[in-house]
Protein backbone atom coordinates (compact mmCIF):
# COMPACT_ATOMS: atom_id res chain seq x y z
CA UNK A 1 0.00 0.00 0.00
CA UNK A 2 0.95 3.57 -0.86
CA UNK A 3 1.13 5.99 1.41
CA UNK A 4 -1.31 8.43 0.10
CA UNK A 5 -3.94 5.29 0.38
CA UNK A 6 -2.81 4.64 4.04
CA UNK A 7 -3.07 8.58 4.78
CA UNK A 8 -6.64 8.31 3.24
CA UNK A 9 -8.09 5.39 4.92
CA UNK A 10 -6.34 6.43 8.86
CA UNK A 11 -9.43 8.09 9.47
CA UNK A 12 -11.60 5.03 8.92
CA UNK A 13 -9.16 2.65 10.22
CA UNK A 14 -8.64 4.46 13.57
CA UNK A 15 -12.71 4.26 13.79
CA UNK A 16 -12.57 0.71 13.03
CA UNK A 17 -14.77 0.70 9.78
CA UNK A 18 -12.43 -0.92 7.42
CA UNK A 19 -13.06 -4.60 6.41
CA UNK A 20 -10.42 -6.96 7.96
CA UNK A 21 -8.39 -7.41 4.98
CA UNK A 22 -7.93 -3.69 4.46
CA UNK A 23 -7.77 -2.60 8.33
CA UNK A 24 -4.82 -5.39 8.20
CA UNK A 25 -2.88 -3.53 5.41
CA UNK A 26 -3.24 -0.36 6.31
CA UNK A 27 -2.05 -1.85 9.90
CA UNK A 28 1.56 -3.40 8.08
CA UNK A 29 2.17 0.09 6.32
CA UNK A 30 1.79 1.95 9.34
CA UNK A 31 4.05 0.10 11.20
CA UNK A 32 6.81 0.90 9.15
CA UNK A 33 5.87 3.93 7.53
CA UNK A 34 6.74 6.86 9.88
CA UNK A 35 5.64 9.68 8.23
CA UNK A 36 2.11 7.61 7.93
CA UNK A 37 2.68 6.76 11.92
CA UNK A 38 2.74 10.08 12.70
CA UNK A 39 -0.52 10.94 11.15
CA UNK A 40 -2.17 8.62 12.83
CA UNK A 41 -0.84 9.75 15.65
CA UNK A 42 -2.63 13.32 15.21
CA UNK A 43 -5.63 12.01 14.82
CA UNK A 44 -5.31 10.11 18.13
CA UNK A 45 -4.07 13.36 19.81
CA UNK A 46 -7.00 15.25 17.86
CA UNK A 47 -9.35 12.79 19.07
CA UNK A 48 -7.98 13.49 23.11
CA UNK A 49 -8.42 17.11 22.63
CA UNK A 50 -11.44 17.12 21.49
CA UNK A 51 -13.16 14.86 24.15
CA UNK A 52 -10.78 16.45 27.38
CA UNK A 53 -12.41 20.15 25.95
CA UNK A 54 -14.62 21.58 28.53
CA UNK A 55 -17.95 21.84 28.33
CA UNK A 56 -19.78 24.19 30.11
CA UNK A 57 -21.64 23.11 32.98
CA UNK A 58 -25.53 21.35 33.21
CA UNK A 59 -27.67 24.57 33.76
CA UNK A 60 -30.02 23.64 36.68
CA UNK A 61 -32.23 25.80 35.00
CA UNK A 62 -33.03 23.18 32.05
CA UNK A 63 -34.93 20.39 33.67
CA UNK A 64 -37.71 22.71 35.10
CA UNK A 65 -37.73 24.52 31.74
CA UNK A 66 -38.27 21.48 29.87
CA UNK A 67 -41.15 20.13 32.59
CA UNK A 68 -42.82 23.56 32.87
CA UNK A 69 -42.79 23.60 28.73
CA UNK A 70 -43.89 19.57 29.24
CA UNK A 71 -46.69 20.20 31.50
CA UNK A 72 -48.12 23.46 29.35
CA UNK A 73 -47.63 21.41 26.09
CA UNK A 74 -49.83 18.52 27.98
CA UNK A 75 -52.78 20.53 29.10
CA UNK A 76 -52.66 21.89 25.73
CA UNK A 77 -53.81 18.99 24.36
CA UNK A 78 -56.97 18.38 25.61
CA UNK A 79 -57.93 14.47 26.53
CA UNK A 80 -58.66 13.92 22.56
CA UNK A 81 -55.06 14.04 21.37
CA UNK A 82 -53.58 11.94 24.37
CA UNK A 83 -55.03 8.57 23.26
CA UNK A 84 -51.72 5.90 22.93
CA UNK A 85 -50.67 4.61 19.68
CA UNK A 86 -51.40 1.15 20.85
CA UNK A 87 -55.06 2.58 22.10
CA UNK A 88 -55.40 3.87 18.95
CA UNK A 89 -53.93 0.75 17.09
CA UNK A 90 -56.62 -1.46 18.82
CA UNK A 91 -59.18 0.47 17.96
CA UNK A 92 -58.35 0.75 14.27
CA UNK A 93 -58.33 -3.13 13.93
CA UNK A 94 -61.30 -3.50 16.00
CA UNK A 95 -62.93 -0.69 13.25
CA UNK A 96 -61.73 -2.46 10.61
CA UNK A 97 -62.99 -6.51 12.22
CA UNK A 98 -66.32 -4.30 12.86
CA UNK A 99 -66.15 -3.28 8.80
CA UNK A 100 -65.81 -6.85 7.79
CA UNK A 101 -68.52 -8.27 9.86
CA UNK A 102 -71.10 -5.87 8.94
CA UNK A 103 -69.51 -6.13 5.25
CA UNK A 104 -70.46 -9.65 5.11
CA UNK A 105 -73.68 -9.04 6.56
CA UNK A 106 -75.10 -7.24 4.43
CA UNK A 107 -73.39 -9.22 1.63
CA UNK A 108 -75.79 -11.97 2.82
CA UNK A 109 -78.52 -9.89 3.07
CA UNK A 110 -77.98 -8.73 -0.59
CA UNK A 111 -78.57 -12.27 -1.36
CA UNK A 112 -81.64 -12.60 -3.37
CA UNK A 113 -84.14 -15.32 -1.61
CA UNK A 114 -84.79 -18.38 -3.55
CA UNK A 115 -85.69 -18.00 -7.58
CA UNK A 116 -84.99 -14.68 -8.10
CA UNK A 117 -80.66 -15.74 -8.78
CA UNK A 118 -81.89 -19.12 -10.78
CA UNK A 119 -79.81 -20.87 -8.69
CA UNK A 120 -80.98 -24.17 -8.09
CA UNK A 121 -82.27 -25.51 -4.95
CA UNK A 122 -81.00 -27.62 -2.91
CA UNK A 123 -78.63 -28.77 -0.01
CA UNK A 124 -75.31 -27.17 -0.40
CA UNK A 125 -76.20 -24.32 -2.23
CA UNK A 126 -75.67 -21.12 -0.56
CA UNK A 127 -78.61 -19.00 -0.72
CA UNK A 128 -80.48 -22.27 0.47
CA UNK A 129 -78.35 -22.67 3.78
CA UNK A 130 -79.23 -19.20 4.16
CA UNK A 131 -82.68 -19.15 3.99
CA UNK A 132 -82.72 -22.68 6.53
CA UNK A 133 -80.96 -20.37 8.69
CA UNK A 134 -83.25 -17.32 8.64
CA UNK A 135 -86.37 -20.41 8.37
CA UNK A 136 -85.31 -21.80 11.33
CA UNK A 137 -84.33 -18.34 13.32
CA UNK A 138 -87.47 -16.92 12.71
CA UNK A 139 -89.53 -19.48 12.16
CA UNK A 140 -90.68 -18.41 8.35
CA UNK A 141 -89.39 -17.87 4.77
CA UNK A 142 -88.73 -14.43 4.10
CA UNK A 143 -90.79 -12.59 1.39
CA UNK A 144 -88.79 -10.22 -1.23
CA UNK A 145 -84.90 -10.20 -0.68
CA UNK A 146 -83.14 -10.49 2.29
CA UNK A 147 -81.71 -7.38 2.26
CA UNK A 148 -85.54 -6.36 2.35
CA UNK A 149 -85.83 -8.59 5.37
CA UNK A 150 -83.00 -7.18 7.32
CA UNK A 151 -84.75 -3.37 6.89
CA UNK A 152 -87.59 -5.23 7.94
CA UNK A 153 -86.24 -6.83 11.10
CA UNK A 154 -85.41 -3.40 12.24
CA UNK A 155 -88.28 -1.74 11.72
CA UNK A 156 -91.26 -1.82 14.38
CA UNK A 157 -94.23 -3.55 13.59
CA UNK A 158 -97.42 -4.79 15.38
CA UNK A 159 -97.15 -8.43 15.06
CA UNK A 160 -93.41 -9.02 14.23
CA UNK A 161 -92.65 -12.49 12.07
CA UNK A 162 -89.57 -12.75 14.43
CA UNK A 163 -91.89 -14.14 17.38
CA UNK A 164 -93.27 -16.05 15.03
CA UNK B 1 -43.27 -4.24 33.70
CA UNK B 2 -41.65 -6.39 36.22
CA UNK B 3 -40.87 -5.38 39.49
CA UNK B 4 -37.73 -3.36 40.39
CA UNK B 5 -37.05 -3.45 36.46
CA UNK B 6 -36.06 -0.16 35.32
CA UNK B 7 -38.70 0.92 32.43
CA UNK B 8 -37.01 0.71 29.28
CA UNK B 9 -37.46 4.13 27.15
CA UNK B 10 -39.68 2.75 25.01
CA UNK B 11 -41.91 2.32 27.93
CA UNK B 12 -41.59 5.65 29.30
CA UNK B 13 -42.22 6.99 25.82
CA UNK B 14 -45.60 5.52 25.62
CA UNK B 15 -46.57 6.75 29.34
CA UNK B 16 -45.72 9.53 27.92
CA UNK B 17 -48.07 9.71 25.29
CA UNK B 18 -50.96 8.51 27.39
CA UNK B 19 -50.00 12.39 28.87
CA UNK B 20 -47.87 10.77 32.20
CA UNK B 21 -45.31 14.21 33.23
CA UNK B 22 -43.39 11.41 35.27
CA UNK B 23 -42.56 9.20 32.94
CA UNK B 24 -41.73 12.08 30.63
CA UNK B 25 -39.33 13.00 33.12
CA UNK B 26 -37.55 10.03 34.07
CA UNK B 27 -36.73 10.35 30.16
CA UNK B 28 -35.83 13.64 30.07
CA UNK B 29 -33.31 12.95 33.04
CA UNK B 30 -31.90 9.68 31.54
CA UNK B 31 -30.61 11.72 28.51
CA UNK B 32 -30.69 15.36 29.38
CA UNK B 33 -26.72 14.96 29.36
CA UNK B 34 -25.45 13.50 26.62
CA UNK B 35 -28.22 15.86 24.97
CA UNK B 36 -26.62 19.11 25.86
CA UNK B 37 -22.91 17.58 25.70
CA UNK B 38 -24.38 17.36 21.89
CA UNK B 39 -25.93 20.42 21.73
CA UNK B 40 -23.34 22.65 23.78
CA UNK B 41 -20.08 21.19 21.77
CA UNK B 42 -22.03 22.20 18.52
CA UNK B 43 -23.55 25.16 19.30
CA UNK B 44 -21.01 26.39 21.73
CA UNK B 45 -23.27 29.42 23.73
CA UNK B 46 -24.92 27.81 26.36
CA UNK B 47 -27.72 29.77 26.19
CA UNK B 48 -28.59 28.49 22.74
CA UNK B 49 -27.88 24.89 23.66
CA UNK B 50 -30.75 25.52 26.52
CA UNK B 51 -33.03 26.38 23.88
CA UNK B 52 -32.43 23.42 21.72
CA UNK B 53 -32.54 20.51 24.19
CA UNK B 54 -35.78 22.33 25.72
CA UNK B 55 -36.94 22.42 22.44
CA UNK B 56 -36.34 18.92 21.32
CA UNK B 57 -37.43 17.54 24.30
CA UNK B 58 -40.85 19.25 23.73
CA UNK B 59 -40.87 17.94 20.50
CA UNK B 60 -40.32 14.92 21.25
CA UNK B 61 -43.09 14.88 23.81
CA UNK B 62 -45.46 15.83 21.02
CA UNK B 63 -44.37 13.52 18.99
CA UNK B 64 -44.88 11.03 21.69
CA UNK B 65 -48.49 9.53 20.21
CA UNK B 66 -47.03 8.71 16.80
CA UNK B 67 -43.65 7.44 18.28
CA UNK B 68 -43.09 3.30 17.07
CA UNK B 69 -41.03 1.36 19.41
CA UNK B 70 -38.11 0.21 18.20
CA UNK B 71 -35.37 0.55 21.25
CA UNK B 72 -33.73 3.12 19.31
CA UNK B 73 -34.86 6.17 21.75
CA UNK B 74 -31.38 7.87 21.91
CA UNK B 75 -30.76 7.62 18.01
CA UNK B 76 -34.43 9.30 17.74
CA UNK B 77 -33.10 11.88 20.04
CA UNK B 78 -29.83 12.33 18.32
CA UNK B 79 -31.65 13.30 15.23
CA UNK B 80 -34.14 15.34 16.79
CA UNK B 81 -31.42 17.41 18.75
CA UNK B 82 -28.81 17.09 15.05
CA UNK B 83 -32.30 18.80 12.86
CA UNK B 84 -32.44 21.34 15.50
CA UNK B 85 -28.93 22.39 15.57
CA UNK B 86 -28.75 22.22 11.90
CA UNK B 87 -31.51 24.42 11.29
CA UNK B 88 -30.06 26.70 14.11
CA UNK B 89 -26.72 27.14 12.40
CA UNK B 90 -28.60 27.76 9.03
CA UNK B 91 -30.05 30.91 10.67
CA UNK B 92 -27.33 32.18 13.00
CA UNK B 93 -25.62 34.88 11.53
CA UNK B 94 -21.80 34.87 12.06
CA UNK B 95 -20.67 37.57 14.79
CA UNK B 96 -16.97 38.95 14.10
CA UNK B 97 -15.60 39.70 17.42
CA UNK B 98 -12.17 40.05 18.55
CA UNK B 99 -13.31 39.91 22.25
CA UNK B 100 -11.88 36.50 23.68
CA UNK B 101 -14.81 34.52 25.63
CA UNK B 102 -13.96 34.22 29.43
CA UNK B 103 -13.35 30.34 30.48
CA UNK B 104 -16.19 29.34 32.82
CA UNK B 105 -14.31 28.55 35.95
CA UNK B 106 -10.79 30.75 35.32
CA UNK B 107 -8.37 29.39 37.94
CA UNK B 108 -5.34 32.29 36.98
CA UNK B 109 -3.55 30.93 39.67
CA UNK B 110 -2.73 27.52 38.40
CA UNK B 111 -1.22 27.45 34.94
CA UNK B 112 -1.79 23.74 34.60
CA UNK B 113 -5.74 25.24 34.22
CA UNK B 114 -5.14 27.65 32.52
CA UNK B 115 -3.42 25.90 29.76
CA UNK B 116 -6.22 23.11 29.79
CA UNK B 117 -8.59 25.88 29.54
CA UNK B 118 -6.51 27.75 26.68
CA UNK B 119 -6.46 24.12 24.66
CA UNK B 120 -10.63 23.88 25.63
CA UNK B 121 -11.19 26.89 24.24
CA UNK B 122 -9.16 27.25 21.14
CA UNK B 123 -10.80 23.18 20.36
CA UNK B 124 -14.20 24.77 20.78
CA UNK B 125 -13.05 27.83 18.24
CA UNK B 126 -11.83 24.93 16.08
CA UNK B 127 -14.83 22.74 15.81
CA UNK B 128 -17.21 26.50 15.72
CA UNK B 129 -15.15 27.18 12.39
CA UNK B 130 -16.11 24.03 11.15
CA UNK B 131 -19.47 23.89 8.38
CA UNK B 132 -21.85 22.79 10.67
CA UNK B 133 -22.55 19.27 9.04
CA UNK B 134 -18.88 18.24 9.60
CA UNK B 135 -18.97 20.14 13.30
CA UNK B 136 -22.19 17.61 14.08
CA UNK B 137 -20.16 14.49 12.40
CA UNK B 138 -16.77 15.11 14.85
CA UNK B 139 -19.15 15.38 17.49
CA UNK B 140 -21.67 12.11 17.23
CA UNK B 141 -18.44 10.44 15.72
CA UNK B 142 -16.57 11.74 19.53
CA UNK B 143 -18.94 11.99 21.87
CA UNK B 144 -21.52 9.84 21.06
CA UNK B 145 -19.05 6.96 19.61
CA UNK B 146 -21.46 6.44 16.70
CA UNK B 147 -20.18 3.96 13.57
CA UNK B 148 -20.66 6.11 10.30
CA UNK B 149 -23.83 3.68 9.66
CA UNK B 150 -25.26 5.30 12.79
CA UNK B 151 -23.89 8.80 12.12
CA UNK B 152 -25.77 8.38 8.80
CA UNK B 153 -29.02 7.44 9.98
CA UNK B 154 -28.89 10.78 12.17
CA UNK B 155 -28.85 13.39 10.18
CA UNK B 156 -30.30 11.14 7.12
CA UNK B 157 -26.84 10.79 4.78
CA UNK B 158 -24.66 8.38 3.53
CA UNK B 159 -22.23 6.21 5.49
CA UNK B 160 -19.61 7.95 2.09
CA UNK B 161 -20.74 11.24 3.31
CA UNK B 162 -19.81 10.95 6.59
CA UNK B 163 -16.28 9.51 5.91
CA UNK B 164 -15.96 12.38 3.82
CA UNK B 165 -17.21 15.21 6.01
CA UNK B 166 -15.18 13.63 8.96
CA UNK B 167 -11.78 13.56 6.89
CA UNK B 168 -12.34 16.97 5.79
CA UNK B 169 -13.18 17.93 9.59
CA UNK B 170 -10.38 16.00 11.02
CA UNK B 171 -8.11 17.74 8.08
CA UNK B 172 -8.76 21.39 9.46
CA UNK B 173 -8.81 20.67 12.93
CA UNK B 174 -5.50 19.17 13.00
CA UNK B 175 -4.25 21.93 10.92
CA UNK B 176 -5.74 24.61 13.27
CA UNK B 177 -4.38 23.08 16.16
CA UNK B 178 -1.42 21.90 15.12
CA UNK B 179 0.74 23.90 17.56
CA UNK B 180 -1.02 22.48 20.70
Amino acid sequence: MRCRNALRFSGPYMDGELPADLHAEVERHLAGCEGCGKHLERLRALERMILEAPVHPFPDTLLPGILRGAGASLRSRGPGRTIPLRAARWAAAALLVLGIALGSLMGIAALRVRGETGAPPGPGNREETVLDFYTEAFGAAPRGSLADTFLDLNTPRESGRRDA
Amino acid sequence: MEEGRLPTDDELMERTSGGDLRAFEDLVRRHRSAAWRLACGFLGEARDAQDIVQEAFLRILEAAPRYRPSGAFPAYLRRVLANLCMDRARKMEPVYTDAVPEPDDPRPSEEEAMIASERGRRVQLALEALPSNQRMVVLLKYYEGLSYAEIAAALGTTEKAVERHLARARECLCSALADL
